[in-house]
């Protein structure tokens, strides 16, 4: 017979909304914003901390979700993709993706934006390097790093007030 | 990935609360910091984790003639300590190209060492820079040199009821330099081969003191005793090292594997020991 595993409490924030779950010892950070939030935009590829499409922010610093059992995001402050845009509409990141067409499949598209995010939250002019080395763990197998960088480097300069 | 035969998650606040629940669970239980290894796969053998996020094991302390690093600091604060950049640069430049950025994040030095993997990186400069390992149990606090901590690939001293607290490291007085270098097939994979050098320079620049670490070329990491004393007396030039670093083969017994060949891994050992005892020189005489 399997025991069925003891359900843990964990509240969290995300997105700015608080929540209340019950989950087991051994879930994932990422499964239970997937699964029992419904926050998909947070994609899994590898499970296994390898691929990077599963990042999100955690108390303001890019981890990778699949990677983070459940319980230790108690008490933590979580930004995903759902949360990037504002009722201004989308994020200067995301706006140049767009304009860039720095997408094509678009798996990696959400963590790319994520760790992205995270370095221009910290640092408002990071050079190429700095991009380069922020999104180091995300693995894109179609549009290549290319246009990705280039995005990210424009929404800095947007995000500084530059005209471009 | 999830756990799918965890039970039980302790996230305790204290040290002492942390050892009193791994000595009275009867279970298997493991300890987690960062979790970056752990959750790399599924323990199915696993039924409690013990997450030691909240002990407040996350420092960089300077002591009397030393500095602690406690085992749950990530590499991402190891890279926000001037203190480290300035004084124990092989550890500041391991953590620098350890994973990525996100994982850096998160994952911890002590971590590294629980793990105990061949290729860690953060293991060579431990070596190197004449560390101490600081054991916590309930009844006492044991110092021990990494030498004796790693038993094989995987392997350590820990036994249950055991805790890495924090790592000491002195500091050198006079001119000094260290670095380490990684050799991987990408940005984000772990070492085919790594070393860590530091050096000790006297008044006419020549090299008085060596300690030589290499790491992914034998069953724990290993110190180049040969070497260290080869290059005492030289300045560090390049034309006499190509010769002094083949002494490294004399203490490695590197295998083959998905990464390299072993064959690779001897020559690029020699590679490495150059570069980074050229780099350590440099840093020493303050170039
Ligand atoms: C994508 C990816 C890339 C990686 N790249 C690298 C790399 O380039 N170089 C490299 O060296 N490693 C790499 N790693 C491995 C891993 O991230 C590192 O070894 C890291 O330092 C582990 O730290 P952690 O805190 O996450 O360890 P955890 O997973 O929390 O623990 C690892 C082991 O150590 C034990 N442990 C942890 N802390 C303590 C303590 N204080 N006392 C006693 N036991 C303890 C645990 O029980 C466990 O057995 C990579 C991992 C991933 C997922």
């Amino acid at each position: 017979m399997i025991l069925m595993s003891q359900k843990y409490k964990v509240n969290f924030t995300v997105n700015g909304d608080q929540y209340e779950r019950y989950v087991e010892a051994g879930e994932t950070l990422a499964s239970v914003l997937r699964v029992e939030l419904g926050l998909t935009g947070t994609k899994v590829g590898c499970d296994r901390g390898d691929c990077g499409a599963c990042t999100v922010i955690m108390n303001g610093k890019a981890v990778k979700s699949c990677i983070i059992p459940a319980l230790k995001a108690d008490g933590a402050e979580i930004q995903t993709i759902e949360g990037v845009a504002d009722e201004n509409g989308l994020h200067p990141i995301q706006q140049e993706f767009v304009e860039l067409a720095a997408v094509q499949c678009g798996y990696c598209t959400p963590g790319l934006i994520m760790a992205s995010k995270a370095l221009l939250d910290e640092n408002k002019n990071p050079t190429e390097e700095e991009v380069r080395e922020a999104i180091g763990g995300n693995i894109c197998r179609c549009t290549g790093y290319e246009k990705p960088v280039q995005a990210i480097l424009k929404a800095a300069k947007k995000l500084n007030g530059e005209c471009l | 990935m999830k756990q799918s035969n965890l039970r039980e998650y302790f996230r305790p606040k204290t040290l002492d609360e942390a050892l009193s629940i791994l000595n009275s669970y009867e279970g298997e239980i493991k300890i987690i910091a960062g979790g970056t290894d752990m959750l790399a796969d599924d323990h199915k053998e696993i039924e409690a984790l013990l997450d030691i996020d909240q002990l407040g094991l996350n420092y960089i302390e300077k002591a009397d003639g030393y500095i602690r690093i406690g085992s749950a600091t990530t590499y991402t604060e190891i890279l926000n300590s001037d203190e480290i950049y300035e004084n124990f640069r092989a550890i500041w430049d391991s953590a620098s190209v350890v994973a990525d950025k996100s994982i850096r994040n998160i994952a911890t030095i002590g971590g590294n060492l629980g793990s105990a993997v061949p290729s860690g990186d953060a293991i060579p400069p431990l070596y190197a820079l004449d560390a101490t390992l600081v054991i916590k149990t309930t009844t006492e606090e044991k110092k021990v040199k990494p030498e004796d901590f790693f038993t094989g690939p995987r392997k350590n001293i820990l036994k249950k009821g055991e805790i890495l607290k924090e790592i000491q490291i002195p500091y050198s007085d006079g001119a000094f330099g260290s670095d380490f270098e990684k050799i991987a097939r990408n940005s984000v994979d772990l070492a085919t081969a790594n070393i860590a050098v530091f050096v000790k320079i006297d008044e006419d620049k020549k090299i008085s003191d060596a300690r030589i670490a290499l790491g992914a070329v034998a069953p724990t990491v290993v110190r180049a005793d040969k070497l260290e004393k080869a290059v005492i007396g030289t300045k560090a030039e390049e034309e006499k090292l190509e010769e002094i670093v083949k002494a490294v083969e004399d203490v490695i017994s590197p295998i083959s594997d998905v990464r390299s060949s072993a064959d690779y891994r001897y020559k690029v050992s020699r590679v490495i020991a150059k570069r980074a005892i050229m780099k350590a020189y440099d840093r020493a005489i303050g170039k």
